[in-house]
């Protein structure tokens, strides 16, 4: 592991910085006792693939809810697309919503209307007013989402029930609404979770791959390992709501990522000193630099050498 | 140790007195000693019951055969109290969806409003409608519309509730997931919310039209017209062959809208429409017609046109707006205030023989109830006893209230008023509790009795054991639920002119003393709220 990873690791390939689409600083949510975040401090640069990984319980899912305002926090900021999250309301909370697309654990459709109907609920952000029923959007809206399920391979499936879909089907079908929104940040909470691992690989490979494709930045919750480093190019680590690790996947594996699922708490490996994989006081509170540093950057989130505490 | 267990004493087999237990025998015990007192109280003893129901079947006798003398305008008469029962619902329906999205936990705006709304929502429920009835009628005088007004507003009551209740289990994550695309406050109601609740508001609204529509037969006698006006006009002439045939009429109607919803409810709501049936291949954006859009299509602008064509007929049309609210605010000024003077000496003894005559009406309905009801759940007795006593069931429940009073009165006489009303309400109760009975029945049915003939209980033992035991809380509620029915049906004697205080606000509705109205209605409400405080406790105590 220590011969893997060298200072000064070659970034992924990126053209030219762009502004952040997430930044995230000292962000405190409680709910009662339970401090789902604790001072979190994230940036994500246009473009990147993120994966948010932690023990169920860390507060990756809290950090997710508070990037759309489904959740508000107690503390911090919330920029998201150069918006204040934490300031918005009404209108200008909905605006927001409309750029970033989220896809859920538990898909979200709504089983009795049509496919077709699910994925249009997508363009609702742009349209004005209610709508109820297929005939109640224009032909060119029902054309754009039948070309957004022809992406997600179900457009043959526009007429039928959401619910007379399998799991990874209505999951297709929940990313074809969030590509419906044109989103510019995707974030995607644990969403092939409920999915049997064959299905879970295909969903995850037309997610990020239309994300790559479209160039759009993700944000993904999930909580299997080997998922992060299949498809993530930055992995975002959570435990006891603070962020405890923070790096490019290619220089992460299996037993480095295990360590943000091990039973103790940092606060017993804090004595320790650095051993590999563990992330002290010290290492969180750099993980943290390097996340402002690379919004400051331009988006250059990659850590320098020194940054890691795994780094010799 | 070991010497310690045989020389200890049998356990107690003593069962400890428990307040559900207490309950479980003070109750009945109670009940029954206030319903025998109320019969007594009233003059109905056994001799009197048999004597009455002899004299009901010589009526029917000698009504026989029916005759319809003008069938047109009986027509005409079932076409405008079906309008303002499907008008009426609509409103109520229109009403309870706004007041519900301002109730519901998702969806309100601020816990105040919630609050305030939901008051008004279980005020709606608490106001009998022919008390709404009066009202309207009183702010804008006679026809179809002060009906439709009276049963929109009373159904607020059970449909709000209900449809507050259908928010409630609406999936948070579709609503966040709705509401994550930016969608705005109309937007994520119509699309996070309403698709979720369209079953189970159909379900409702389809029922509340049924009942509906048996409360506008009675709302017809009030002043509202229709063939309740019609029914009572042929008792009132004692023209008992057209009265007969009148009253087939409506509970053929009864019997056919029940039909008809049943089988809308199964069609929209079944399985049947969702799976099966291959779909068309898409092509482009049109959108293919397969059964279920075809069936929802199709019952949707019926629907609608039902709708408009009830409003139409029965005058509900947004110009009378203006001129209800002015009525309105007149018609209060001449509620309110109450003048009790003119009826103080009656309401004391009134009070007493209204809650005498609901008592002895709900006692006797209570022991008629368990006996159908037992006998209309499936599975309780052969199945040829099961199916006649079904069809008693079903029959007496179609038959609307008003034309129950009307024919007891006829046959026992005006001046037996209270013995009339009494029994004639507990024919109604009967076909209540004997429903409530039944569908308990066939909910504790299966397993617990099949482990008790396995035990090898005989046939009563295992009724016994398996039914008798989980019914008991059961029917403790229905006979309050029955109770509370009866004393609202107070109203329906008032009608008709049965019993002291029916009589009293019969007489001063038609001088029109509405202040002295308010004097006599204003006790009995009280009275039906206390006593529905009561049986939530009752029933809060042996749940």
């Amino acid at each position: 592991m220590h011969g893997r990873v060298t200072a000064g690791t070659v970034p992924r390939a990126r053209s030219a910085p762009t502004p952040a689409a997430v930044e995230v600083a000292a962000l405190v949510k409680t709910f009662g006792e339970v401090r789902a975040c604790d001072g979190v401090d994230l940036t994500v640069g246009g473009g990147e693939l993120v994966g948010l990984l932690g023990r169920s319980g860390s507060g990756k899912s809290t950090l997710l809810r508070h990037l759309n305002g489904l959740t508000r926090p107690d503390a911090g900021t919330v920029r998201v697309l150069g918006t204040d999250v934490t300031g918005a309301r009404g209108p200008a909370l909905r605006a927001l919503r409309r750029r970033v697309g989220v896809v859920f654990q538990q898909f979200n459709l709504v089983g009795r209307l049509t496919v077709l109907e699910n994925v249009l609920t997508g363009a609702l952000g742009r349209v004005r007013g209610p709508r109820y029923g297929l005939i109640t959007w224009s032909r060119a809206d029902r054309a754009d989402a039948i070309v957004q399920l022809d992406r997600v391979g179900l457009a043959d499936r526009a007429y039928q029930r959401a619910e007379s879909l399998s799991g990874g089907q209505q999951q297709r079908v929940a990313i074809a609404r969030m590509l419906m929104q044109r989103p510019e940040l995707v974030l995607a909470d644990e969403p092939v979770a409920s999915l049997d691992p064959e299905t879970a690989a295909s969903v995850m490979d037309l997610l990020f791959r239309i994300c790559v494709e479209d160039s759009l930045t993700i944000v993904c919750t999930l909580h299997q390992i080997e998922l992060a480093l299949s498809w993530t190019r930055r992995v975002v680590g959570l435990r006891d709501g603070a962020v405890v690790l923070d790096a490019p996947t290619h220089t992460l594996d299996t037993e480095r990522l295990r360590e943000l699922y091990a039973e103790a708490g940092p606060a017993a490996r804090t004595g320790e000193g650095a051993s590999p994989g563990s992330a002290p006081a010290g290492g969180t509170a750099a993980s943290r630099g390097s996340a402002l540093a690379g919004g400051t950057a331009g988006g250059e989130s990659v850590p320098r050498a020194g940054d890691r505490p795994e780094v010799p | 140790m070991g010497a310690v267990l045989p020389s200890r004493a049998l356990p107690r087999t003593a069962v400890p007195w428990t307040r559900r237990r207490a309950a479980a025998w003070v109750f009945p015990l109670v009940f029954a000693a206030a319903g025998v007192g109320a019969a007594a109280h009233l003059g109905l003893g056994p001799a009197r019951l048999v004597a009455g129901f002899a004299s009901v079947g010589g009526l029917l006798a000698r009504s026989w055969p029916p005759t319809l003398s003008d069938p047109m305008t009986t027509l005409v008469n079932v076409g405008i109290t079906t309008g303002m029962a499907v008008a009426g619902t609509a409103l109520g329906l229109v009403l309870a969806l706004v007041l519900a999205v301002l109730a519901a936990r998702p969806t309100a705006p601020s816990r105040t409003v919630r609050s305030a709304v939901l008051a008004v929502i279980v005020a709606a429920r608490a106001i009998p409608d022919v008390v709404f009835a009066f009202f309207f009628v009183a702010a804008i005088g006679i026809g179809p519309l002060p009906g439709v007004l009276a049963l929109g507003l009373h159904s607020i009551g059970m449909l709000g509730k209900l449809v507050t209740e259908a928010i409630e289990r609406t999936d948070d994550g579709v609503r966040e997931a709705v509401a994550g695309t930016g969608a705005g406050p109309l937007q994520r109601l119509a699309s996070g919310v309403l698709p979720q609740i369209v079953p189970s508001v159909l379900a409702v609204t389809l029922y509340r039209v049924d009942t509906n529509f048996r409360t506008s037969v009675l709302l017809g006698a009030v002043g509202a017209g229709g063939i309740g006006l019609q029914l009572s006009t042929a008792f009132g002439f004692t023209n008992y062959p057209e009265a007969t045939g009148l009253a087939l009429v409506t509970v053929a109607v009864v019997l056919l809208l029940e039909a008809i919803s049943a089988g809308l409810r199964l069609l929209l709501l079944g399985s049947a429409h969702t799976r099966g049936a291959a779909l068309p291949p898409v092509r482009g954006t049109r959108v293919p017609w397969t059964r279920g859009r075809l069936i929802t299509h199709a019952a949707g602008w019926t629907g609608l046109a039902a709708v408009a064509a009830s409003c139409w007929a029965t005058g509900a049309t947004p110009s009378e707006l203006p001129g209800l609210v002015t009525g309105s605010v007149t018609a209060l000024g001449r509620f309110w205030p109450p003048s009790f003077a003119p009826v103080a000496g009656i309401i004391g003894p009134g009070l007493a023989e209204t809650c005498a005559i609901a008592m002895a009406a709900t006692f006797l309905g209570v022991l008629a109830g368990i006996g159908l009801g037992l006998a209309a759940a499936r599975g309780v007795l052969p199945g040829a006893v099961y199916a006649a006593a079904r069809g008693v069931l079903v029959l007496l429940r179609s038959i609307p209230d008003l034309l129950l009073v009307l024919v007891f009165v006829a046959a026992f006489g005006l001046a037996d008023g209270p013995v009339a009303g009494a029994c004639a309400l507990a024919v109604f109760s009967t076909a209540l509790v004997g429903k409530l009975v039944a569908d308990a029945a066939e909910e504790v049915r299966a397993r617990p009795r099949e482990a008790i003939r396995s035990a090898g209980a005989g046939r009563a033992q295992e009724l016994a054991t398996g039914l008798v035991g989980p019914l008991v809380p059961a029917l403790v509620g229905n006979a309050m639920y029955a109770l509370d029915v009866n004393l609202r049906a107070f109203f329906v004697l008032g009608i008709v002119g049965a019993g002291e205080l029916g009589f009293a606000i019969s007489q001063n509705l038609r001088l029109l003393n509405y202040d002295v109205v308010t004097a006599i209605v204003l006790p009995v409400f009280v009275l039906v709220l206390a006593v529905e405080a009561v049986s939530t406790r009752v029933r809060g105590t042996l749940r």
